[in-house]
């Protein structure tokens, strides 16, 4: 889990429900309630985008809005090449995060259930 | 041609490396690939971007199972030049992979494999849908309007086939890293060991090529991707970046 291992880089602490539960829980990453906020008005709820938009500039800066306009770009390509193409998670990759993955409940995805 | 992804007046300041790579995928996207000409990979593109608004693939989003729901997709209102160059199969598969990944099974990527669509039009088709769908995404996210599609190059698809892919622990061939030859020796940049995700289209390895180009401007570059302070050319710090992937991804039921 690539956002465990980039916190326990800098000695800093998340809370790694976040990913699952969203806003309603506090990531501890600083900007993550405006970043979040982001990902889910851009895939759920467009109606609230442009106000995203702007609660990400200000908290921020306009240019984190690109880069993270970046991010969400390239994992809506990520999970697609994953989706369609069947490949597991890698094996070192499943080893570490098997805790996660349990706590987050992540191998009750669909994706996950329909790999075959 | 006119310039590409110029981002006159949007209001925000889009950094060069983007500016590149967004032109390049398009250029990629509009030449012939291994398997398709210039017309069918933007007649691909035409489609993924298309299916966003398809009532029929609502529908079956919204459905218990895609399989449930039947009918047409929203073709029927295509003016563009791309429009009747893919065959229906085709056409369902584009819009499947771009509105409802998380629910394909292998069974139906095998069911669609034949004599005319070989593992190779699937991986490249694939390749091309995403590389639509991430830079029509970032467009979306920042609500400035999509760019035109490139018009396509013309030539003969190259059907080249890079020896050593094969079906192991995917849906589709894959090569590892010791299996390369020199003519596709760039693709894991010498690696011993790469990703799934990655090796994914390594059957089409100028889709590997995007890929590195078009990730590496929007997330982190590939060789740099397992170095957690790495954040590439992003403003953003490293947790930042993987708290959007990781949100983005939860989002897409996508467990990988």
């Amino acid at each position: 889990m690539m956002l465990r291992g980039s916190v326990q880089q800098r000695g800093d602490e998340v809370d790694l429900q976040a990913i699952v539960a969203g806003t309603e829980v506090d990531s501890h990453v600083p900007g993550g309630e405006q970043l979040i906020e982001l990902v889910e008005a851009a895939l759920q709820h467009p109606e609230t985008l442009a106000q995203a938009r702007s609660n990400l500039s200000a908290a921020l800066g306009p240019e984190a809005l690109v880069d993270a306009a970046g991010v969400i770009g390239n994992f809506q390509r990520m999970v697609r090449i994953a989706d369609s193409t069947g490949i597991p998670v890698d094996a070192t990759t499943a080893d570490i995060t098997e805790d996660i993955r349990a706590d987050l409940k992540l191998n009750e995805f669909v994706s996950a259930r329909l790999e075959t | 041609m006119s310039e590409t992804f110029t981002y006159a007046d949007v209001g925000y300041d889009i950094p060069a490396e983007k500016v590149t790579a967004y032109r390049g995928a398009w250029s990629y996207i509009a030449r012939p690939g291994n398997w398709w000409s210039g017309s069918e990979r933007v007649a691909i593109a035409a489609t993924a971007r298309a299916a966003v608004d398809c009532e029929l693939c609502a529908a079956r989003t919204a459905a218990l199972s895609p399989l449930a729901v039947t009918g047409v997709h929203q073709e029927a209102n295509r003016t563009d030049a791309a429009a009747g160059l893919l065959s229906a199969a085709v056409i369902d598969a584009v819009h499947r992979i771009r509105t409802d990944s998380a629910r394909l099974t292998g069974s139906w990527v095998t069911e669609l494999i034949n004599d005319d669509f070989s593992y190779g039009h699937y991986v490249e088709m694939v390749s091309v849908i995403v590389t639509l769908t991430s830079i029509d995404s970032f467009h979306q996210v920042l609500g400035v309007p999509l760019e035109a599609l490139p018009a396509p190059e013309a030539g003969e698809p190259s059907r080249y086939l890079p020896p050593g892919a094969a079906i192991d622990v995917a849906w589709v061939p894959m090569i590892y890293p010791e299996n390369l030859t020199e003519a596709d020796s760039d693709i894991y940049f010498g690696a011993p060991r790469m990703g799934n995700v990655i090796r994914a289209l390594s059957l089409v390895p100028d889709a590997v090529r995007d890929l590195h180009s078009v990730s590496s401007s929007q997330y982190v570059p590939t060789p740099q991707v397992m170095d957690m302070s790495a954040s590439g050319s992003l403003r953003l710090t490293r947790p930042q970046i993987e708290l959007v992937a990781a949100r983005t991804s939860a989002l897409n039921d996508c467990f990988y």
